[in-house]
């Protein structure tokens, strides 16, 4: 287990150092100037130089990269070009907006989808279980933003339910806040639910035609005893799999809904900082989402281990 | 009939989500504190800087214009009175600014300004290098504790719009995180991408505001601004479009003036077809403003023929408008004279920033005109930076559009950059009469010969047909009921010391 | 070949209501964009000075946009170029996504090591920035939006598919194929990949919901369909700040999309619940 948890750590090390090499040599590649993003259009040349020398843009990409990762590594991230702020006090907040939202679309998604999937499992074949089959397949053929914009219709301004773009901070009113991330979260969940619910549905009924399961009713278990005792342990798996890439993508797909609902989480901040060109946060966010993207990918592998301990074997 | 039945219960756990949300949200509701002495205002971008002395987006100097304050700063008409000097005299040869400090006036933080204070402001603002102008002052010394002198290396009697650069106390180590200035709402709180807050400046030296609070938040999704407007989450927006306009519920005054731009088909003369004027005239024959004002702004715009808006009526020549008539023959015989016909039709791009939704739309209607004389005008968007870049400042582009503002209050702002040397000529005009006629301006000391000058400019920049001149945009002002007094500025100015409660 | 698929798809015509209402939502789907190849009752670009944002009308079916041009026009012509854009970007993502993930997950070891590395780091980088990164380097155009989002929809079918063959390659049948010496390659492909459907399915829904979206936010980026042409994501965004003076403008755009993912999912479902 030590073993494979330092192989783990090894190799999410190479993975960040992958990403912030890429980062670095994108900003390389692509047109615009920090300097004169911040000086403006009328700054003189001596003013620009002196700007791109106090933003360390004059020395050559290797220097500048080693000269990054070494302060990245004792985790400072820098100065933000357009904040003059720390990258850190800047993002902290920016994460803690992100991840609540995401995490009440995954907990939402939870809650609703497992049950909803174990229960049509169950009544396979009848007309309430295809019906809701076409009903899921609508709500997943909708756009995001455009599910964000008809939440929004529907509970912002027809029910009003919710001011459209009132977000509170978290700072000055914790309920409001989690009150106004309710609905941006149901647009995340919704059309995810449909897809889990289907997956879970049919992963259990995939399941339920085994041998073992035949052998287990043959023994004499109960109905329900076999459904959660065996069928669900071994359906869970690849659902396992379809919720933490769910949980990665709402991450990095929440920036249109943030979008959507005026949320000022880090999705707008990461797409206002690549357009104005504020390197040393973008490296800061983009680190930030690989990491959380090589967590997750850890927990579910972990998991696996604990569910199906064939899946050791090869790994 | 079992159907029915059936879908009843599918339907069951959505009705069910929907219930429990109400109840999740019900206290969400009717949150709109009815308190007129707070109003936030929706801003459509974050502040590029707090420092005033390093701010260069217009979308910050509008905000900031109720922090800080200059020696003097610019009023609704359009001229400069006294601010942080109560008082100030220009020598007779325009070489030479003297300013009495105004009594008594105070920080923020509750410090006394003083000359050094002034002194130091004007140094920093000068080295910050954001402001070239600022590298013809010689010299800025405090021959007392009530005086200012601003000696320049030149004569010049344009250069009080300079002076308006804002003054903050040196004892301030960080001007970028701790903004300190004397107008009149001082700086509470700012969020990255959320919001900026101020209020109330108590000791303001002038007439205080009449709203204490007042928040500014950046709305990042420039589609939701009729919904936070009719869902109470912002009172004002000074940036909506004639679309949004119309959207908008009567507990909304709509206040509207100019963007204060001279929106253009900016062309670039090294692009080998534009440096024929025929081409050039061509295009201009072909352009049918009022058609471009009916499509992009609902014809509220301004039409206008040269690098000039109406809002400097002292400079602006309303007559240029009628120099080019649309007459489409006319465009195709200049442009047969200039080689191109139906089989070698004139082929350019138009390069547009895609964040300006308005110049978008202009260069898809200038495409649709520019056809009707077999001209083919392409179009490709790029993201603002990318613009910047290629586009301003490597010059490396054949047309755009674009609105260009004046920094400052003065014709040259919008002039000078179409000298053949001038280091932002991004369309690389060279033309040696229109060089003379600009160094004449700069050179009179007489303000009427200045101003015959500067008209001279613009009629060369017509007739030559120098860019295809289309219109000021209109500017729409939307403002809750609950309040009034909102005022147009010639300049980008959110002036919110004006705004009051409606009775 | 061609006479067993449509052997099946009678079958499945027959049998299933689901596929039926699938299948004929996709034959709508395709004729409005085969005809809008052929004729447009409008030019696409055409602006009519007289009517913008006008309503239904004879002169124009579905009225206009906001610089007057016809709706019905730009949808038969958007619609194409949609599909076009979303198939191609979602058939880049799948192919070589899964292959990447087959492998990954079938192999095992240092391979998926590696690879699922460089995947996570992929997964990470935002597709803002891949595509302004293309741009630069390869210019702009209709394909290089398809190659950008393709690159940036690889990583998350590879994950999906490896998950897949990680549960997979230890079922029996698997067990059993490869003691009857069946060739790695015709395990991974032939016998495993298709019972990854239900996952695969969802992921291409999915994709071609997020590549109809993401061109529309690229266009803005100055990569893939430019002013004035039209394409369904475009317009959706375009449009959506006339919600309320003119919500067909926004709402039209909206169905067809929701239509054109509906007409292959339902089909999708309807095949696999009844073979």
């Amino acid at each position: 287990m030590v073993r494979y948890l330092g192989k783990k750590l090894l190799s999410a090390a190479v993975t960040l150092f992958a990403v912030s090499v890429l980062v670095f040599v994108s900003f390389a590649l692509i047109p615009g100037d920090p300097a004169v993003r911040k000086l403006g259009t009328q700054a003189t040349p001596q003013a620009l130089e002196q700007m791109r020398e106090s933003m360390g843009l004059t020395a050559p990409l290797p220097v500048r990269y080693v000269r990054w990762a070494a302060q990245f590594i004792q985790g400072d991230p820098g100065i933000s070009y357009s904040y003059d702020m720390p990258v850190r006090t800047l993002l902290g907040d920016k994460f803690f907006v992100t991840m609540s939202l995401v995490l009440m679309s995954f907990l939402l998604l939870v809650a609703i989808s497992i049950p909803l999937g174990i229960a049509h499992a169950k009544r396979e074949g009848h007309l309430f279980d295809r019906l809701f089959l076409v009903l899921g397949q609508i709500t997943m053929s909708i756009p995001p933003f455009f599910m964000g914009i008809l939440v929004t219709l529907l509970f912002g301004i027809v029910l009003k339910l919710f001011v459209p773009g009132g977000y509170v901070s978290w700072k000055t009113d914790p309920a409001g806040f989690l009150l106004y991330l309710f609905f941006p979260a149901l647009s995340i969940a919704l059309p995810r639910v449909a897809m889990t619910v289907k997956l879970l549905r049919a992963e259990v009924l995939k399941e339920a035609e085994k041998d073992y399961v035949r052998t287990a009713y043959s023994r004499g278990n109960s109905t329900m005893m076999v459904l959660y005792r065996h069928v669900l342990k071994n359906a869970f798996i690849p659902v396992l799999t379809f919720l933490s890439m769910n949980l990665t993508d709402m991450v990095a797909g929440s920036v249109i809904i943030e979008q959507v609902f005026g949320i000022p989480g880090y999705g707008r901040f990461l797409l206002v900082s690549i357009l104005g060109r504020d390197y040393p946060v973008v490296e800061a966010i983009i680190m930030g989402l690989a990491a959380f993207v090589i967590l997750v990918n850890l927990l579910t592998d972990l998991l696996y281990r604990l569910l199906d301990p064939r899946v050791g074997e090869a790994g | 009939m079992r159907g029915r039945d059936r879908f009843v219960r599918a339907i069951l756990p959505v009705i069910a989500m929907s219930v429990l949300a109400a109840a999740l949200g019900g206290c969400a509701g009717g949150k709109t504190a009815d308190d007129s002495s707070r109003i936030t205002i929706g801003i459509p971008q974050d502040l590029d800087s707090l420092d005033p002395h390093y701010m260069t987006a217009a979308g910050t100097k509008e905000v900031l214009f109720n922090v800080f304050e200059g020696l003097v700063k610019p009023d609704q008409a359009g001229d400069l009175v006294p601010a942080v000097a109560s008082d100030y005299a220009i020598s007779e040869d325009a070489s030479r600014y003297t300013f009495t400090l105004r009594d008594g006036i105070r920080f923020h933080d509750g410090s006394e300004v003083t000359t050094e204070d002034v002194v130091y402001s004007l140094e920093r603002c000068k080295s910050a290098g954001v402001n070239p102008a600022l590298d013809e002052i010689a010299s800025i010394s405090a021959p007392d504790d009530k005086t200012v002198e601003v000696a320049l290396n030149t004569h010049d009697a344009d250069f009080l719009c300079n002076l308006t650069c804002a003054i903050i106390p040196k004892s301030d180590a960080d001007p970028g995180t701790n903004p300190i200035g004397t107008g009149p709402y001082r700086y509470v709180s700012r969020s990255p991408q959320e919001n900026f807050v101020v209020t109330r400046f108590d000791d303001y030296w002038g007439t205080p505001a009449y709203i204490r609070d007042v928040t500014f938040k950046i709305e990042a999704n420039a589609d939701s601004i009729v919904m936070d407007l009719e869902g109470g989450s912002i009172d004002m927006y000074a940036r909506v479009t004639s679309a949004q306009k119309d959207q908008l519920s009567d507990r909304f005054t709509v206040y509207t003036g100019a963007m204060n731009l001279v929106q253009a088909l900016y062309l670039n003369h090294d692009f080998g077809p534009f440096a024929d004027e025929n081409v050039r005239k061509a295009l201009c024959c072909l352009l049918d403003r009022q058609g471009v004002l009916d499509f992009v702004s609902d014809g509220e715009g301004s039409p206008i023929a040269s690098s000039m808006y109406p809002a400097f009526s002292k400079y602006f020549l309303p007559e240029l408008n009628d120099l080019y008539p649309t007459d489409v023959e006319k465009a195709k015989e200049l442009l047969k004279a200039a080689g191109y016909d139906e089989s070698h039709p004139l082929e350019f791009t138009i390069t547009v920033a895609s964040n300006y939704q308005q110049h978008v739309d202009t260069a898809q209607v200038l495409s649709e005109q520019f056809a009707k004389a077999g001209v083919r005008a392409t179009i490709q968007t790029v993201e603002w930076n990318t613009w910047l870049s290629e586009v301003y400042t490597n010059r490396n582009y054949e047309s755009t559009v674009v609105g260009v503002d004046a920094s400052t209050l003065s014709a040259s702002a919008l002039l000078s950059r179409f000298r053949s040397d001038a280091g932002n000529n991004f369309t690389n005009y060279r033309n040696a009469d229109y060089d003379a006629a600009y160094d004449r301006a700069a050179a009179a000391t007489d303000d009427n010969d200045k101003t015959a000058a500067y008209k001279d400019c613009e009629r060369i920049l017509a007739e030559d047909a120098a860019n295809v001149y289309i219109q000021d945009l209109p500017c729409f002002v939307a403002l809750n009921k609950k309040f009034e007094g909102y005022v147009f500025y010639p300049l980008y100015v959110q002036d919110v010391a004006l705004l009051k409660p409606a009775n | 070949m061609i006479g067993r698929f449509m052997q099946r798809i009678l079958k499945n015509l027959e049998k299933s209501g689901m596929f039926r209402a699938g299948f004929f939502i996709t034959l709508f789907v395709f004729l409005f964009v085969l005809a809008g190849a052929m004729y447009t009752p409008w030019s696409p670009t055409t602006m009519d000075e007289g009517a913008r944002l006008a309503g239904f009308s004879a002169r124009h079916l579905l009225g206009t946009d906001h610089l007057g041009r016809d709706i019905l026009s730009r949808l038969l012509t958007g619609a194409g170029t949609t599909l076009f854009i979303a198939t191609g970007t979602v058939l880049i993502g799948a192919l070589c996504g899964s292959t990447i993930g087959a492998a990954c997950g079938y192999f095992g070891g240092v391979l998926d090591e590696i690879v699922m590395r460089i995947i996570d780091a992929l997964f990470a980088f935002p597709s803002i920035l891949l595509a302004l990164v293309f741009v630069s380097l390869f210019g702009s155009g209709r394909y290089h939006v398809i190659a950008a989002l393709g690159i940036a929809f690889v990583p998350s079918f590879a994950r999906t598919v490896r998950g897949e063959f990680l549960t997979e390659k230890n079922r029996d049948y698997v067990t059993k194929a490869r003691l009857q010496g069946i060739s790695d390659l015709r395990i991974m492909f032939l016998h495993i990949l298709p019972n990854t459907g239900d996952v695969m399915l969802s992921s291409v829904l999915i994709g071609f919901n997020n590549a109809v979206l993401a061109e529309a936010g690229l266009s803005f980026l100055g990569i893939g369909v430019q002013p004035p042409d039209a394409s369904l994501g475009r317009m959706l965004s375009e449009s959506q700040q006339y919600l309320f003076r003119a919500p067909m403008t926004a709402l039209l755009p909206g169905i067809l999309l929701v239509l054109m993912i509906l007409g292959f999912s339902l089909m999708g479902e309807g095949v696999r619940s009844h073979e």
